[in-house]
């Protein structure tokens, strides 16, 4: 050892110094070297403190010593350094051959290991005598030269004692440098990807390739099916097909839902010393599946409840030293940087997520167009064949195709309208506003033909005459009130039942309020309802239901978002007061006032 | 008796108005539970014509699996898979493929399950272009069947 004298603050400043240039990985090497250099040891190790599931210390660096002589790179909490990690100073250890405890022993005869000094770090409150509040970072075992005298050895630790805090920061700094290292390259994926699913694959990549982990995939919650689906995946040893992966909710057995459900980081497996395999994990890897994280993905919000939607799940953590690699379980760094990095994964797949919701809202939508056109198309050329066959008794039986066809080509145009004017309802001003002239008396006309063009039987539409006699007017824009119930009417027309009685719809109508501010208006059909588990979430846009889905390819999920906007708008109100037989809706609208 | 199995039932319209035209009888099914409910004992077919991309009654009650048809993108082949076990003597051979499909493994899995199967596959965009000559096609495909 050099000559006696106290300078924890010039080996300080050197840890520091180095921080700049090392991430979690690199900085335990770059601290022990430095003690190493300073110190003149024999050796020194640093180790990090794992509890996820049970406790342990990892081999994160050594110097002096061999990779190759160590048992495992895993060191139980009873061991000698273990036993340190909740003391409150630097421990010595005279003779770390009388250890019991010291589990590589080979070490002690083949570098000449005498005296150990077990620096535990810590970080936490001050003061240090509060046990309870500091959380074990990791320790550092040093070995000083077994020539050292007693005062060196009260020296260096005297110095280790002032050093171990400034450590404890530098390495939680590390992992600070680590997420904004992440960041930068999660931005990059984020910006050379066309959509969601390559960039979730370019994450999980970039956790595989460039972070010590084994294998990833990341699993997205479809709204719509209200299942889980495979994003993205690295893990997989054979090509898969990824719609061949879908998690139901409900299944007790997986972890993935789990973790989605509860919204709790899970880690299944773990123990790197008995090799447990959880028979959930469906990731093959060259290894054993010896731990898996699996950390719930939000969507950003200020809200304290934030929606759910997704997990990333991460396979093995590997840890290679020299040419060997062990596979082990997680630390307090990877829960800390891997829900990190779903923090920042999580904001990018929303933005995605919106992206390509209206992009599918859109596709959806020309898909129904080409569908339709395809049958007008078809029609016509039926009806052109029936007449140059001049099969004049054929083109009687069917000639109640052609205003068929005009309501499609119609439902087309309303469709295309749909896009065309989302930002133009802003404008509209609300008027003075007679339900049954001005609404009800234009939209009438247009049911029969519409249901003729869905095949749909009628069983009874209302009497708008009678129904809407001494009806107040109300303070909305004719166009926008048409357009609200026309969405009703067509989503009464397209999920009806199909069979007798035939599509029954019904409306009423009645002051809602003492003050005679508001008008109630209800409305009803006998379609085939609106699932429980759906109903929460009808009028957000682009929802289509899946039983309403399987119905009809003309609809993208816009009828009853756009109708709650626009009631919005108007300081009114549409919601789902009976989700099924009869399927009811309340709509409320200002009343008019002079 | 031609069976037409598409939840469109409107697209199909002229299609079935054609064949009925032409003489042959026609009937509409609109999702795969209902099809493989009533043709697994059916005594009278003629033809089938499967919309590949085919709905359920009820997605969360179907025997049809969300996994297994791939989130009902491909429905109608496992209809034809359980028609050709289910022991009706008409299946599979009186089975045909219907489909707009244009994404490519979705149309390499319908061709590949039409040569197992031994069935044709029409694309439906062949209607369009020319719905009398497609329904001729169907009523030969229905006279070489009844002659086999």
């Amino acid at each position: 050892m050099p000559a006696i004298r106290r300078r924890p603050f010039a080996i300080a400043q050197t840890i520091l110094r180095a921080l700049n240039r090392t991430s979690s990985a690199t900085m335990p090497l770059a601290t022990i070297e430095t003690l190493l250099d300073q110190y003149e040891l024999v050796a020194a190790s640093f180790y990090s403190y794992s509890d996820i599931p049970d406790e342990k210390l990892i081999l994160r660096a050594q110097v002096g010593l061999s990779y190759s002589s160590y048992e495992s790179f895993v060191l139980p909490i009873d061991s000698t350094a273990g036993r340190c990690i909740d003391s409150l100073h630097v421990q010595v250890i005279a003779d770390v051959g009388d250890e019991i405890d010291f589990r590589d022993k080979n070490l002690i005869a083949e570098f000449g290991l005498r005296t150990m000094l077990a620096v535990p770090l810590t970080a936490g409150e001050e003061p240090p005598n509060k046990l309870d509040t500091l959380n074990s970072l990791g320790v550092i075992c040093v070995y000083p030269q077994a020539s050292s005298s007693l005062e060196q050895i009260d020296i260096l630790r005297t110095d280790l004692e002032d050093l171990r805090s400034i450590i404890a920061e530098t390495y939680l700094q590390s992992i600070q440098l680590d997420k904004l290292r992440l960041r930068e390259q999660v931005t990059q994926r984020a910006v050379a990807s066309a959509d969601l699913n390559s960039f979730l694959h370019r994450v999980c990549r970039l956790l595989q390739d460039e972070w010590p982990y084994e294998a990833a995939s990341v699993f997205i919650h479809d709204e719509r099916a209200d299942i889980l689906r495979l994003g993205a995946t690295t893990g997989y040893s054979q090509k898969i097909s990824k719609q061949e992966v879908v998690i139901s909710l409900n299944d007790e057995n997986d972890d993935v839902a789990a973790t989605f459900r509860t919204g709790v980081t899970t880690v299944v497996g773990g123990n790197s010393l008995t090799g447990i395999v959880s028979n959930a994990i469906h990731e093959s890897i060259a290894g054993i599946a010896r731990a898996t994280i699996l950390i719930p993905l939000y969507e950003p919000s200020n809200a304290e409840a934030r929606r759910t939607i997704g997990v990333l799940r991460v396979v093995n953590k590997l840890l290679r030293h020299d040419q060997r690699i062990e596979v082990f379980s997680f630390g307090w760094e990877d829960f800390e940087f891997l829900t990190f990095v779903c923090d920042v994964v999580g904001v990018v797949a929303s933005m995605f997520d919106r992206v390509s919701k209206s992009k599918d809202d859109f596709e959806r939508s020309l898909h129904g167009v080409q569908n339709n056109l395809n049958g007008v198309l078809t029609t016509l050329d039926f009806l052109n064949g029936l007449m140059s066959r001049r099969d004049t008794l054929s083109l009687e039986k069917y000639a109640y195709m052609v205003p068929t066809a005009k309501a499609q080509v119609q439902a087309l145009c309303w469709q295309a309208e749909r896009f065309s004017r989302r930002d133009e309802h802003n404008m509209l001003k609300p008027m003075k506003c007679d339900l049954l002239s001005d609404v009800f008396a234009k939209l009438g006309p247009l049911l029969r033909p519409l249901a003729d063009s869905f095949a749909t039987p009628i069983g009874s539409l209302p009497t708008f005459n009678k129904i809407f006699a001494g009806c107040p007017s109300v303070q909305a824009n004719p166009d926008e009130l048409i357009t609200v119930f026309r969405n009703l009417f067509e989503n009464s027309i397209k999920y009806s039942k199909r069979r007798r009685p035939g599509l029954e719809i019904t409306i009423s109508w009645e002051i809602a309020d003492t003050a005679a501010s508001t008008l109630k208006v209800i409305y009803r059909d006998n379609g085939i309802g609106i699932l429980e588990k759906d109903s929460g979430r009808i009028f957000y846009e682009g929802f289509r239901s899946e039983n309403a889905m399987r119905r009809c390819q003309l609809g993208a999920g816009l009828g009853l978002f756009q109708s709650k906007e626009i009631l919005a708008r108007l300081n009114g109100s549409i919601v789902l007061s009976n989700r099924s037989t009869p399927t009811e809706f309340t709509i409320i609208v200002p009343i008019w006032r002079d | 008796m031609i069976y037409v199995v598409d939840e469109d039932i409107v697209q199909l319209q002229a299609l079935v108005a054609v064949l009925e035209v032409i003489g042959l009888d026609v009937t509409q099914i609109d999702n795969a539970d209902d099809a493989l409910e009533s043709l697994t004992s059916a005594s009278d077919v003629a033809l089938v014509l499967i919309d590949v991309m085919l709905g359920t009654r009820d997605a969360d009650q179907s025997t049809f699996s969300r996994k297994s048809t791939q989130d009902f993108l491909v429905t109608g082949l496992e209809l034809a898979d359980r028609l050709a076990k289910s022991g009706n003597p008409a299946f599979p051979s009186r089975i045909a493929f219907l489909s707009m499909a244009s994404r490519p493994h979705v149309v390499s899995q319908i061709k590949e399950k039409s040569k197992e199967l031994g069935i044709p596959f029409f694309d439906k965009r062949e209607i369009a272009k020319g719905v009398m000559e497609f329904a001729e096609k169907i009523k030969l495909l229905v006279e070489n069947q009844a002659k086999e």
